[in-house]
């Protein structure tokens, strides 16, 4: 492609110096994909999939100044990404209880394996994901689907990095112990 | 051993956004700065065009009014 050779930050500088959406245009090609099925395996629904990529890339392009290139501008992206599902999804959904109740029971005992967490077969897990909030779900998916780094994930949800340890604890808890009560086995 | 499937991949999908929501996202774009421009021309501009019309004190002083 025409443009391949230029980096993310070529691209944003021409864009904030000129304001030029034909330069916008680019940088929108070289990332709707990833965006639009992120917000696709976050929402489970093609029609608000599409409604918050595009309100994503809005953000994306009045915010462009904003960005300082701390952080590679996918893991920029990727905030703004996950943090709009996050609160299209909380708008959206009503959380079950059943979740918060069922982990008042939950010992501490320490880290869970991975391997453990991974056996979960693909529909419980699915299932799991749509019962436990949000950030949860979201948290999960940087770090299992994304690979993201505790350092990225702590930058894109602006938490400390022990905070997101955490949360991926408990989130992880919380589908172990949602799938273990299914009765749909 | 039984190799361990991490789902979450499996869960990713592949799919092309639609063509459309590419026109949408940059005619609001467009339409959007246009109206911040028209926005940062009344209020970034105007209070320095009337600043120009009716001098302070230290306007004058810091000699931008042209006599």
């Amino acid at each position: 492609m025409k443009y391949d050779s230029m980096q993310d930050s070529e691209l944003i500088e021409k864009i904030n110096a000129s304001g030029d959406s034909f330069w916008f245009g680019v940088l929108y090609d070289r990332h709707e994909k990833i965006v639009y099925n992120k917000c696709l395996s976050m929402l489970q629904n093609q029609t608000d999939a599409e409604d918050v990529t595009h309100d994503i890339f809005i953000k994306v392009f009045f915010s462009l100044k904003q960005f300082k290139g701390e952080s590679q501008f996918k893991t920029w992206l990727f905030s703004i990404t996950y943090n709009f599902c996050i609160s299209f999804l909380r708008k959206k959904k009503t959380i079950p209880v059943v979740a918060e109740e069922t982990l008042l029971d939950v010992a501490d005992e320490g880290d869970i394996e991975d391997k453990e967490f991974l056996d979960i077969k693909l529909d419980q897990l699915k299932w799991a994901l749509e019962e436990i909030k949000p950030d949860e779900k979201a948290i999960l998916f940087m770090k299992y689907q994304d690979d993201m780094s505790l350092k990225d994930i702590h930058e894109a949800l602006d938490i400390t990095e022990s905070a997101v340890k955490m949360r991926l604890k408990r989130a992880k808890e919380k589908v172990i112990i949602l799938c273990k009560n299914n009765k749909i086995q | 051993m039984k190799e361990t499937i991490n789902h979450f991949k499996t869960m990713e999908s592949n799919e092309q956004a639609p063509q459309e929501l590419r026109e949408k996202v940059m005619r609001d774009v467009n339409h959007l700065q246009s109206v911040a421009d028209v926005g940062d021309l009344f209020f970034m501009k105007y209070a320095e065009t009337v600043e120009t019309l009716f001098p302070t004190d230290t306007v004058k002083e810091e000699g931008k009014v042209l006599e």
